[in-house]
């Protein structure tokens, strides 16, 4: 016999699909779990996106089955809008600060929503990109999770508003809610706090935030989800029009030494998914994918040779270099060489999707003892990071598709559970 | 505990509209009158700390089994559980309230109903108690390759005990004959020694993990908790227990013999693995007459990314071929190397390791298909792509996992057992139809798992073991049993390193689980488990047959043997079962059966259609929640019964609503197919199959057809389960009343 | 893409390539940004993105016969937009030395002109040439009966009839050396884009020349390379100012030997105010300050500015060279005049010889020098035309309706 025991506890920080499966992992294997998201609900970047490739499939599918074991778990402590602060100690034995953000909303909120009813202010959707708005009290997204409203610092007027607490008869809503600070006694730190999308703005010549019908991989995601803002109808954000050509850019800024150095690993796959979305909408259109090389690492390159079965998807092997808008109608004028041929393509679309890549997101944190984690030079954390009990999960680590960072993270478990003792 | 002893308490919640939108005085009377339950009461706020002071209250005066009309099951789920105490959620929140008419007569009737069903439900359940079982944590490793290597130690160092056994005479796998590894750490640029002997040290140097070299698996009986593993060990047999087990038989190279068109079969044309091999001996020497090769293509992808072939792309070829490339460089400065690609693939921060080949300027690339590879002068080689000359070929062929397909060769073994038996008829001719078919499976047995349902985990798509490769990618249809690296997917050996570790993880979870008696993902907090009524069992095998995680065995006769620590508890074998002999304390036949008959059916005059919905609770459900949260209407008509897949349904319960007198029947399952978003693999095609029955029953009682449909549908599909019910209403409505109504 | 040479790379020229200017080309991708970024690249056969595959595998043989390679004026907004830091601006320049190095003969000029080793030895031997002339001089005079025209200050040093007689010799050595390669040239093109399935002539040879010369004249192209106004400025002037020169200097020539022939008696020395005497001054003044200018763009360096080799260096200091010992020839010949004093003479015979051999050095070795380019360029510039290779007309895979979107 062997192994139980009673167990440490694991501080897993980000509650994207890396940080949810590293902290259900770990709990059901025995271990005290204290899972830290800075946003205001769990899921991440797969609560953005409206379907995983190869199977098209909606990640609220499994993340409804990781939250329900999150929900039904007694073992592990969920702290949204929080972000770690402070750590001190050192080999296995670390206290950890953690900062939280007032939500202004407690957990007698029900969810019945007549605070959106009155509330006053509206905000842009950072879930949706920017595209749409919110009102300052509103439900992250249709399924988030917890089951709570939130309320943004930043726009709402407070106390001489205060029509929501009118409304709310819960008492849910506590507008002078202030900022905590939780002390943590942790063996180990699993790192998922994933990724962040680029600046597109800096990619010279594509002209996103220039023009309207350049977008990233990222708004298309939200444009094609049926709870985004247009209700999973994909029209190009200038008129709202339906789309009959649609352009997919590779590598913008992946594969490249004025920005990304490092390839982000998944846009190919991302965009080729995304033509299904497309394709799914409009039967007819003219879609077209500008590459260097496509990444369809693995069982997934039986997706791309079905999309090459699609004749009226153009796949183009050249990188777009420069985006030009026709005032007229706002079109898009995508140049590129086609290198098999040679020669060089204007091509006229509706939309152009910008693949944007996979940024390490970099959340810094002051180690007491001046320490610091260990990065590459593209920003990712390195496995073995030199701290014992330091653990680094999913896309923080590379950029990687939503499998592997599951594998990664299960993984990661176990090395928390053997720092947590027996 | 059982029903005598039960004492009830029925608690209905005002807030979030439902006290504004229905009277909930009529349905306290349904409570008090009707179910004769007379511990009823109301609270403006339920899920409120005053609420759940009184809800507490009435635990203490005795009650045991609570039934809580608020909202969802699926909100305040930590709020209304309480130590031994059963808990019925009633949802007149989001199904009623949020997506009805207000104050309508229709409302209220649904709400009443649902009341009924769930108070029908608490009567009839138990508190489920959890199974004990003496339980062994001890996990078994089959394959010493880096992902069992490192299973082992990781799991060991978690402090449980571990055997690792291994076919070959030392461990190591395939990299034992390998030179040097491509980058795995920061900065991506230089190879890498292959560091074996130090990772074997620390295997042998831990005394919880048993290392069994030259040794295959005879027999894995029993399981999960409970495997009584046997090894072959030169020529004797060891015998030990074990909680759980990870698959880690690696790879083996694509069959290059099938690539006569690029060449395979000329001297000079070699695989990569063969490279690997030259490699290590120091010298790239052409095998026609050992002169130095000093021009050597690289023929990327070869039968990869190909239908005739490996329709995959196995990931690390690329790097292997920048790698061996580099490799031959150093070894002879002299040296040039050429790689043909089709899309060079260095994912991540390997594009790194790209640049640093590129940066060589005796290494070419070009993009482009080789169509084939012929023999010049002096055994020189073109290759048509380029039409040009290299004296060496290294063809970049795929892997192909290392497990054995349990499901085929059960079905060789049965084909094999009928035609011994050799009863001449239509089933000897299928009989060997298959085993033609099937045959090269005879004997390629790796686990050797005494599994009714065959002695290896079941093949999935390109014979790799893994159901549910996205979100949960150790799912396998074997509870207990994990495969990783190179068998679960394309790896390399970081990657296949980090998959030992995630196994291992899987497997110490199962044998904790199940230590305290509790499912594994996804019902994992499911205590309730399948109890058989075995005197009435007729051995018709259904459930046998249909349980998509092998749990139940079968004697000569074929009565069904249970192994509870298989089970994942998704009532497939309840929904199969003829004779309805299977049943859950908190989920049976007769529960649902006994819900449907609670439902209050108005009789023809009052041209109140009724529709039946069984949803499964997994993706449908929550769905309808959504829809709910949205206040998205939809019939009134139609009452709902959760259920935990599809394929639990037992078609007596269709039976038994046609002859209540319901109008229609709505089965809402999960996506099958290729892409199945099924958690238990199968449940909307165990249904379809099913349903045929039905279309049978339903013609018996002189039935439409279409009063039974069965949908399929996503969870993020919350705008359309609405619609499609509303349709089917109207659609109902069309072809009329149920002549059965009484 | 097929050729047979594909897996014989050059490795002697590729060599080459990677250390005069050439050395991250290695790095290249195939992602064709280059061709896209770059103003002047072309539809039908844009650049240089091709011409790094070439020079990846060495394949010398299409890079010295491909017409792109002259048409790019290095604004290296391809090396500063490449993804990979492979400085495809910089590779073309590389090619276009070995190009004026396969094309020379005989090639060792061309390799001992532009190596800092042997440049040295190539002075030499210009001012060998010019030192010649003087030695020949007396024997010359004494064998054939040369009647002076006039006595002048610098005639006297090195007469009319020397000067003119032995430059125009070797200079039209020079020429057929630099047009033989440009024939060897335009011939390389050709067969290259017949082997390719090229369509045939799109525009007469007359006219593709005037468009050619009008674009010379305004730098048009050059102009497109936005980022690199400065550098076309110099160019510009430098063009000029040499042209300028070249005219005067022909003028001279006619109004010493010509002219009285026909009864037009010699203006020469041209007076200060002379019309020739100011487009001279003109001239000079261009040169300097175009040669200036360009050194000191090369010199400002920044990721934009152009790499830099000797082939390129010799050639800018010699313009300015020749440009400044011009002018203080010109000034001695004011202060020396009449050749009172010795020591003011001895200077100015000294700054005119060395004048003499910048000229030499110049002019003669223009086969072997960057000089080369204003004969290539030209070339590759009038087959370009010739040919319409050069007409920008990018392709649309699918033509989208103007009415787009919203078609449903």
């Amino acid at each position: 016999m062997s192994g139980n025991g009673k167990r440490g506890t694991v501080l897993v920080v980000g509650g994207g699909i890396s940080g949810i499966t590293a902290a259900i992992e770990a709990s059901e294997a025995g271990c005290e779990v204290v899972l830290v998201e800075k946003n205001p609900y769990l899921g991440g970047r797969v609560a953005q996106m409206n379907q995983y490739f190869p199977k098209m499939c909606p990640p609220s599918c499994g993340l409804e089955i990781n939250l329900r074991r999150i929900r039904t778990s007694s073992s592990i402590c969920c702290l949204t809008l929080s972000e770690v602060e402070k750590i001190a100690g050192e080999n296995g034995h670390y206290q950890v600060t953690v900062k939280r953000q007032p939500r202004r909303v407690n957990s007698k909120c029900t969810a019945c929503g007549e605070c959106v009813e009155v509330c006053p202010v509206e905000r842009s959707n950072e879930f949706d990109c920017g595209i749409g708005t919110t009102k300052a009290i509103y439900l992250p997204y249709k399924m988030a999770y917890p089951v709570q409203y939130a309320i943004d610092d930043s726009v709402c007027p407070g106390a001489e508003c205060g029509k929501c607490v009118e409304v709310c008869q819960y008492d849910a809503i506590e507008l002078d809610m202030a900022p905590e600070t939780i002390e943590l006694e942790v063996q180990s730190v699993i790192w998922a706090t994933g990724w962040d999308q680029p600046d597109a703005t800096q990619f010279e010549g594509l002209g996103f935030g220039k023009y309207k019908n350049v977008i990233t991989n990222l708004m298309m995601e939200r444009l094609a989800s049926v709870d985004g803002p247009t209700g999973g109808k994909i029209t190009r954000p200038s008129d709202e029009k339906e789309i009959e050509t649609v352009a997919f850019v590779q590598c913008a800024g992946s594969r490249d030494e004025n920005y990304l150095k490092h390839c982000s690993g998944v846009c190919c796959m991302g965009s080729l998914k995304q033509t299904r979305y497309v394709r799914e909408q409009y039967p007819d259109a003219d879609i077209f994918v500008f590459y260097i090389d496509i990444r369809a690492p693995g069982r997934l390159d039986d997706f791309y040779q079905k999309s090459q079965e699609d004749l009226k998807l153009h796949l183009v092997k050249g990188k777009v270099a420069k985006i030009t808008e026709d005032s007229a109608n706002g079109d898009v004028v995508l140049e590129a060489e086609d290198t098999m041929t040679g020669e060089r393509i204007e091509q006229k679309v509706n939309l152009a999707v910008l693949a944007t890549g996979l940024l390490p997101a970099t959340a810094s944190v002051n180690f007491d003892n001046g320490d610091a984690l260990e990065r590459d030079e593209h920003g990712f954390l390195v496995s073995e990071q030199p701290m014992a009990g330091m653990l680094a999960a999913g896309c923080a680590k590379r950029p990687v598709d939503v499998a592997v960072c599951v594998r990664d993270a299960t993984g990661a478990a176990l090395k928390a559970l053997q720092s947590c003792g027996e | 505990m059982d029903n005598k002893e039960k004492k009830v308490a029925v608690w209905i919640c005002k807030g979030c509209d439902i006290g504004k939108c229905c009277d909930v005085e009529a349905l306290e009377k349904v409570v008090t009158d009707e179910m004769n339950e007379e511990l009823c009461r109301t609270h403006e706020y339920l899920c409120g700390d005053d609420g759940v002071e009184q809800i507490k209250k009435d635990i203490q005066d005795g009650v045991n089994t609570l039934v809580i009309a608020g909202c969802s099951p699926r909100f305040n789920v930590d709020t209304f559980t309480f130590d031994g105490c059963l808990t019925e959620r009633v949802n007149v929140r989001e199904m009623v309230v949020w997506s009805h008419e207000p104050n309508d007569e229709d409302t209220q009737m649904l709400a009443e109903d649902y009341m009924r069903m769930g108070i029908t439900r608490a009567q009839k359940s138990e508190l489920p108690a959890p199974f004990e079982a003496e339980i062994d944590k001890t996990i078994l490793v089959v394959g010493g390759g880096p992902a069992g290597m490192s299973a082992a130690s990781e799991a060991a160092k978690a402090g449980y005990d571990v055997v690792l056994v291994e076919k070959e005479d030392q461990l190591g796998g395939r990299i034992r004959n390998w030179a040097k590894v491509y980058p795995t750490r920061p900065p991506y640029r230089e190879l890498e020694p292959v560091d074996l002997d130090s990772a074997i040290a620390e295997i042998e140097g831990r005394e919880r993990i048993t290392v069994h070299t030259g040794s295959t698996i005879a027999k894995i009986d029993g399981q999960p908790g409970q495997f009584d593993v046997s090894v072959k060990k030169n020529g004797s047999n060891v015998e030990f227990r074990a909680g759980a087990i990870v698959q880690a038989t690696g790879w083996k190279p694509y069959d290059a013999s099938r690539l006569e068109h690029l060449g395979y079969g000329l001297q000079n044309v070699i695989t990569n693995v063969e490279m690997e091999e030259l490699s290590a001996t120091g010298k790239i020497a052409r095998p026609s007459d050992g002169k130095p090769a000093r021009k050597i293509a690289f023929v990327q992808c070869a039968g990869s990314r190909d239908k005739e072939h490996l329709p995959y792309c196995s990931g690390v070829c690329c790097r292997v071929s920048l790698k061996q490339a580099l490799l031959a460089r150093e070894l002879d400065a002299e040296t040039q190397a050429f790689v043909l690609y089709k899309d060079l693939r260095s994912p991540g921060q390997h594009e790194d390791f790209y640049r640093r080949a590129q940066e060589d300027s005796e290494i070419f690339f070009t993009k482009g298909d080789v169509v084939s590879v012929t023999e010049g002068s002096g055994n020189d080689l073109v290759v048509h792509m380029e039409n040009s000359l290299a004296d060496l070929v290294v063809l970049a062929t795929g892997m192909v996992p290392n497990a054995a397909d349990g499901e085929a060769i059960r079905q060789v073994e049965d084909a094999k057992k009928l035609i011994a038996k050799d009863e001449a008829g239509a089933q000897l001719e299928a009989a060997k139809a298959t085993y033609e078919a099937l045959k090269e499976h005879e004997g390629s047995e790796i686990l050797n798992l005494t599994y009714r349902q065959g002695p290896d985990l079941p093949m999935l798509k390109y014979e790799f073991p893994d159901s549910h490769f996205i979100c949960f990618p150790y799912e396998t249809r074997r509870t207990g049993i994990y495969a990783a690296g190179c068998t679960r997917a394309p790896n390399d050996t970081a990657g296949s390193k980090e998959d030992g570790a995630g196994a291992a993880l899987k497997a110490i979870q199962c044998v904790e689980l199940t230590s305290r008696g509790m499912a594994m993902h996804p019902r994992w907090e499911d205590l309730s488990f399948p109890d058989f009524a075995m005197q009435r069992c007729t051995s018709c095998k259904r459930c046998t047959e249909e349980c998509p995680f092998g749990t139940l065995n079968e004697d000569e006769k074929g009565t069904p043997e249970l192994n509870l620590t298989r089970c994942r508890r998704c009532g497939i074998c309840m929904g199969a079962c003829p004779e309805r002999i299977i049943s859950f304390k908190n989920y049976s036949v007769d529960i649902v059966s006994s819900m449907i008959k609670s439902v209050e059916i108005p009789d023809e005059f009052e041209e109140k259609p009724r529709l039946l919905g069984l949803l499964c609770e997994n993706d449908a459900y929550p769905a309808l929640d959504v829809a709910g949260l949205n206040r998205i209407q939809h019939s009134a008509y139609i009452r709902f019964i959760p259920v935990r897949c599809l394929g639990s349904v037992n078609i007596v319960w269709i039976a038994d609503a046609m002859s209540q007198g319901y109008d229609g029947i709505l089965l809402v399952g999960c996506k099958s197919g290729d892409d199945y978003q099924c958690h238990f693999i199968r449940g909307s095609e165990l249904m379809d199959t099913r349903g045929k029955n039905v279309q049978e029953k339903l013609q018996q009682l002189a039935l439409e057809e279409e009063r039974v449909r069965l949908e399929q549908l996503g969870i993020d599909e919350f705008e359309k389960l609405p619609a499609i019910i509303n349709e089917f209403a109207e659609e109902i409505d069309e072809i009329g009343l149920n002549p059965f109504k009484m | 893409m097929a050729d047979a040479i594909v897996l014989r790379p050059d490795r002697e020229f590729l060599k080459s390539v990677l250390a005069e200017g050439g050395a991250d080309v290695k790095k290249c991708v195939q992602c064709a940004t280059c061709s896209v970024v770059c103003d002047l690249s072309t539809g039908r056969t844009p650049f240089p993105r091709k011409e790094m595959l070439w020079a990846q595998w060495g394949l010398k043989d299409k890079l010295v016969s491909d017409p792109d390679v002259w048409l790019c004026h290095q604004c290296n907004d391809c090396s500063t937009k490449c993804l990979r830091g492979a400085r495809p601006g910089d590779l073309l320049a590389a090619v276009r030395h070995q190009a004026v190095r396969h094309y020379a003969t005989p090639k060792f000029l061309a390799v001992w002109m532009n190596q800092n080793r042997t440049l040295p030895l190539m002075l030499l031997i210009a001012a060998f040439l010019v030192g010649f002339a003087l030695i020949i001089r007396g024997p010359l005079e004494a064998a054939l009966p040369f009647g002076e025209p006039h006595h002048e200050f610098y005639a006297d040093f090195f007469p009319h009839w020397l000067l003119i007689g032995y430059f125009s010799t070797l200079t039209g050595l020079a020429t057929l050396v630099v047009l033989l390669g440009a024939f060897r040239f335009w011939n390389a093109m050709k067969e290259f884009d017949e082997s390719s399935g090229e369509k045939a002539p799109l525009l007469g040879l007359m006219p593709s020349l005037m468009n050619v010369a009008k674009s010379i004249l305004v730098h048009d192209k050059f102009g497109k390379c936005t980022s690199q106004a400065s550098r076309r400025i110099a160019h510009l002037t430098a063009f000029y100012g040499f042209t300028a020169l070249f005219i005067v200097t022909v003028w001279a020539v006619l109004d010493l030997y010509v002219n009285p022939l026909l009864g037009i008696d010699s203006m020469y020395p041209f007076g200060l105010l002379h019309p020739m005497k100011l487009l001279a001054n003109i001239g000079a003044v261009l040169l300097i300050y175009g040669s200036v200018k360009a050194i000191g763009d090369r010199m400002r360096g920044g990721d934009d500015a152009p790499l830099s080799s000797t082939f390129d260096w010799t050639f800018v200091w010699l313009l300015l060279f020749v440009g400044v010992s011009g002018v203080f020839t010109e000034i001695l010949r004011f202060v020396g005049e009449p050749a009172e004093i010795a020591a003011l003479t001895m200077t100015a015979y000294t700054v005119y010889f060395f004048h003499l051999v910048g000229v030499v050095a110049l002019l003669v070795y223009l086969p072997y020098s960057k000089f080369a380019h204003i004969v290539y360029r030209t070339i590759a510039m009038l087959y370009a035309e010739h040919t319409g290779r050069n007409v920008s007309d990018s392709k649309s895979l699918v033509p989208v309706s103007a009415s787009a979107p919203g078609g449903k």
